[in-house]
């Protein structure tokens, strides 16, 4: 697991820098978003093999911005994974129903979350080798 | 029984069948009683007829003839009202009779007769009533006799002795005699005349009394309909005074109560579901509160302890030492934020728990507000944001509570200052509004967008960030200032144009209760500033501490030990209490744990004054400050001010004028003053220091006599002659001794002279203050002179 590219979105800073650190020293390459808006955006243009998503963001939370990503034909097979502070029951329930493809509670244990983010990073690749989805990512990227 | 027409027909049918009744039993009674009187008169006439024909008899029978006797027959039947005439002889049998024309047939004897006993009868006459054909007749019979005795030698004949029955006379008459028959049926009609107009009398006085009683009944019936339907507003009307009356007011009154019970009910009803609501959304409102919470305490947890554990998982040589720096910076920036966090919700549960309360006091809010913006400086000079301040005259101590009023600006401005871009402005604008003090706080920034502007005040809620821009925050700022706000009795709102800024105006009453002005005043004359415990076990920085204080305004007790300390805290209810961490036996975290946890001193603030440096733990116990040794009287004064207590914030309001031309003296006696906590203002020369005595009128002015430009006798006669500067007590502040004219110059113009030589701090001090008490009385008697 290395070279593949994550878009992380967290509008809190020093937990931004912490797993940007986690994933930088697993070779991960990281492209940094602080609102819904901006992830939509990055998640459009640069096509991440992962987006990791911060439900709690300030205006548009992640929820919409997940959903939004979702639905976009673009983009909607970039697996998303929620990174929360949200701990309540229903909490994850939701996370899910909006979308995301994995969960991952606050505070993180810096030792299995990138272990979690290469599970999942694996599984994408596994589902796109499975549809021939390299392809099927190229085709999306010239649509552009 | 049910009558179409109800009540009113049912009355009125009855009425007149009653009336119809009466009235024809009493016309027939009526007409059978005429027809007897007739029938009585008629009898009495007949019977006198006959009497007279039967004393008449008594010599025809015996004697006259037959002619003689038809001729009296024949005078008697020619009486209108006769029918018939019998005469009968001793053996019964008929001698001579006569009848009226219009009779066919005189009756035979044999026909049966009634004897009519009503009718008056002597022993020899008697009375029959018989009908023949349509006739009803009544027939008198009267014996004839011999007259015996006396009567007969009256007359001069008789027969003998003895009175003898020699026969009968039989007069019958009739009612159906044309002229009675007029009569009976005149009186018939009349009687039927009368009673058909009193049937009709009847009914009308039935149908009007049907109107008078029913109609109200009918209205009362409509109104009870309407009033089952639901319009209980109704009013019958309540005009007659009688038992209906009566019972239309009783329904009245009962329509009314049913009307306000109903009103009651609806209001009842509608108070249960809005408590209900309220009930309902304040349990949400906790959970949606317990969920942000957590979110938000996570979320600094999460950079806590994922770079700690970086640090302590990562071997040294993989972090560069700036890595290391900038995560343990992260570390200890979340630590603090969290920090805040927790306080400011601790602070908003004891709102929402009803515990907080407001210490009101005089405050100078002049001063309040440069406290705040000096704290806040900083923050806008990273951004290069100027920043205003604009205190309006004549706003006068403010009764507020100081901790509360600061945290208010603080959150306010360093919101402002946090949403302002880099160059923009900020400022604070005081005003008094009547009894309110107003505070503006405005700024250039960002501004709020109109959808959130609602909710700017929930707790958590933060506004839409814009990309690249973070604004970190509790989220808890605005929510806690606009309890506080409430706290006092104010309101806050907000104004804002997103892209143009926002402006924040709270009004706090400016009036303090006039129990707690007394004290505040009380307070001054005294002299006797708040109680502060210092728990402190080496004596020297003991006696440090008490002179800091002291000069400071505050009274001060002693502590040497724990022990010692937990005793005084809960005897002398101290306003604050310093806590030295390193004492014998028991040691300051033992100490403050158990002031914590006792109800009496649980509340006094708590300041850390130790060597120690274990501040996170220290407030973690529940320190309200924590302060490392060694620390600057300064320091030490500034952070017990925050806590509100009044004598540093009142001594701050004190305006000093230095007009000193020797810097090293000003110097030395500006320091001296701003510790004490005056406010100083300095002049370089006597020019300056005219202009500023007038522009600021401070109160109080120090200079010293050498001074080039002006002689300071001039300058000092000027202060004199401005109407504006007269008041304002001056001091002479010199270093060399005066000669006796000097003084008396000095003196002439109510002038203290301190020479220098002799001064010290706390003369001064005490003069300054004496002569302020004595301003301030004063000023409270306008005319003592």
């Amino acid at each position: 697991m290395a070279g593949e590219r994550i878009l992380l979105v967290e509008d809190n800073m020093a937990n931004r820098r912490m797993a940007e650190f986690l994933l930088k020293s697993r070779g991960l390459i990281v492209i940094e978003a602080v609102t819904g808006a901006e992830a939509i955006e990055l998640a459009r243009t640069e096509r991440p093999d992962l987006i990791i998503m911060d439900l709690q963001l300030a205006g548009m939370d992640g929820f919409a911005a997940t959903r939004a990503i979702k639905a976009d034909p673009v983009t909607r097979h970039i697996p998303v994974v929620a990174m929360t502070a949200y701990a309540m029951s229903g909490d994850r329930e939701r996370a899910l129903e909006a979308g995301c493809d994995g969960y991952i509670t606050k505070p993180i244990d810096t030792k299995a979350f990138p272990e979690i983010i290469a599970g999942h990073l694996a599984a994408s690749r596994r589902r796109s080798d499975d549809k021939g989805g390299s392809g099927q990512a190229r085709a999306g990227r010239e649509d552009v | 029984m049910k009558l179409p027409g109800g009540l009113s027909s049912k009355f009125a049918l009855t009425v007149s069948a009653l009336i119809v009744v009466t009235s024809v039993a009493l016309g027939s009674f009526m007409i059978n009683h005429d027809i007897q009187l007739i029938s009585r008169g008629l009898v009495y006439r007949g019977a006198s007829l006959v009497r007279n024909l039967a004393y008449h008899l008594e010599y025809e029978l015996q004697f006259a003839s037959e002619q003689r006797l038809a001729e009296l027959i024949e005078g008697v039947v020619k009486q209108e009202d006769v029918l018939y005439v019998i005469v009968q002889g001793s053996d019964k049998r008929i001698r001579a009779s006569g009848k009226a024309a219009q009779l066919a047939e005189i009756p035979p004897l044999n026909l049966s007769r009634g004897a009519a006993r009503d009718l008056a009868t002597g022993d020899k006459m008697e009375v029959f009533r018989l009908r023949w054909g349509s006739d009803d007749i009544y027939e008198i019979v009267h014996r004839v006799t011999t007259r015996g005795g006396r009567a007969r030698e009256e007359i001069g004949f008789g027969v003998g002795g003895e009175e003898q029955t020699i026969g009968w006379a039989r007069i019958g008459i009739s009612l159906a005699v044309q002229p009675i028959e007029e009569t009976i049926s005149d009186i018939k009609r009349t009687i039927a005349m009368v009673t058909g107009l009193v049937i009709i009398v009847g009914i009308l006085v039935a149908v009007l009394l049907v109107k008078i009683i029913v109609r109200p009944l009918r209205d009362l019936a409509a109104g009870a309909q309407r009033i089952e339907k639901g319009e209980l507003g109704l009013k019958v009307s309540a005009k007659s005074r009688d038992e209906i009356g009566d019972l239309a007011v009783s329904f009245n009154r009962m329509a009314e109560a049913l009307n306000a019970r109903e009103t009651d009910n609806a209001r009842l009803v509608g108070a249960l579901e809005e408590s209900n609501r309220s009930l309902g959304m304040a349990s949400q409102h906790k959970s949606q509160f317990l969920a942000n919470m957590s979110h938000e305490l996570r979320t600094p947890l999460n950079a806590i302890i994922g770079f700690s554990e970086i640090l302590l998982n990562e071997p040294e040589s993989a972090l560069p030492l700036e890595v290391r720096q900038e995560f343990q910076g992260h570390i200890h920036e979340s630590g603090r934020h969290l920090l805040r966090l927790i306080n400011d919700i601790l602070d908003l549960s004891k709102v929402e728990a009803g515990r907080m309360t407001i210490e009101r006091e005089l405050v100078d809010v002049g001063g309040t507000v440069d406290g705040v913006l000096s704290t806040v400086r900083p923050l806008a000079s990273k951004k290069q944001i100027t920043v205003t301040a604009e205190v309006g005259s004549g706003i006068g101590p403010v009764g507020v509570d100081p901790a509360k009023l600061k945290q208010i600006l603080y959150n306010l401005l360093s919101n402002a200052i946090k949403f302002t871009e880099e160059l923009g402005q900020v400022g604070v604008r005081v005003t008094r509004d009547g009894g309110n003090i107003s505070f503006v706080v405005w700024d250039t920034g960002i501004g709020i967008p109109h959808d959130e502007q609602a909710r700017i005040f929930d707790e958590f809620y933060q506004i839409q960030q814009t990309a690249g821009k973070e604004y970190p925050g509790t989220g808890l700022g605005l929510a806690l200032a606009k309890k506080f706000v409430e706290l006092h009795g104010g309101q806050i709102s907000l104004k804002s144009e997103p892209g143009s800024g926002s402006t924040f105006t709270f009004t706090i009453p400016s009036a303090l209760r006039q129990q707690e002005q007394r004290q505040t005043e009380a307070a001054v004359v005294d002299g006797a500033g708040p109680l502060v415990l210092v728990i402190e076990d080496d004596e020297r920085t003991r006696e440090l501490l008490k002179f800091s204080l002291t000069r400071g305004g505050y009274r001060v007790e002693e502590a040497r030990d724990g022990d010692e300390a937990l005793a005084k805290a809960r005897e002398l209810r101290p306003a604050i209490i310093t806590l030295d961490i390193l004492l014998p036996r028991r040691d300051g975290w033992d100490v403050l744990r158990t002031l914590k946890d006792d109800p009496v001193t649980r509340d006094t603030p708590v300041v850390i004054v130790s060597i120690v440096d274990e501040q996170q733990r220290g407030y973690s116990l529940g320190a309200a400050d924590y302060v490392l040794k060694p620390f600057s009287r300064d320091d030490l004064l500034q952070r017990l001010a925050s806590f509100g207590f009044s004598a540093t914030i009142r001594a701050q309001a004190i305006k000093a004028l230095l007009v000193v031309d020797d810097s090293e003296l000003m110097t030395s006696v500006a320091g001296m003053l701003e510790s004490a906590g005056f406010h100083t203002l300095r002049a370089q020369g006597p020019r300056d220091g005219l202009a500023l005595a007038v522009d600021a009128r401070p109160d109080v002015i120090l200079l010293n006599l050498v001074m080039p430009e002006m002689s300071a006798f001039e300058m000092m006669r000027r202060l004199k002659a401005n109407q504006w500067t007269k008041e304002i007590p001056v001091f002479v502040v010199t270093a060399r001794s005066l000669d006796e004219a000097d003084k008396l110059a000095l003196h002439s113009l109510a002038i203290e002279v301190i020479e220098k030589a002799a001064f010290s701090t706390e003369d001064l001090l005490g003069e300054i203050r004496w002569l302020m008490r004595l301003r301030g009385l004063r000023v409270d008697l306008p005319h003592g002179g």
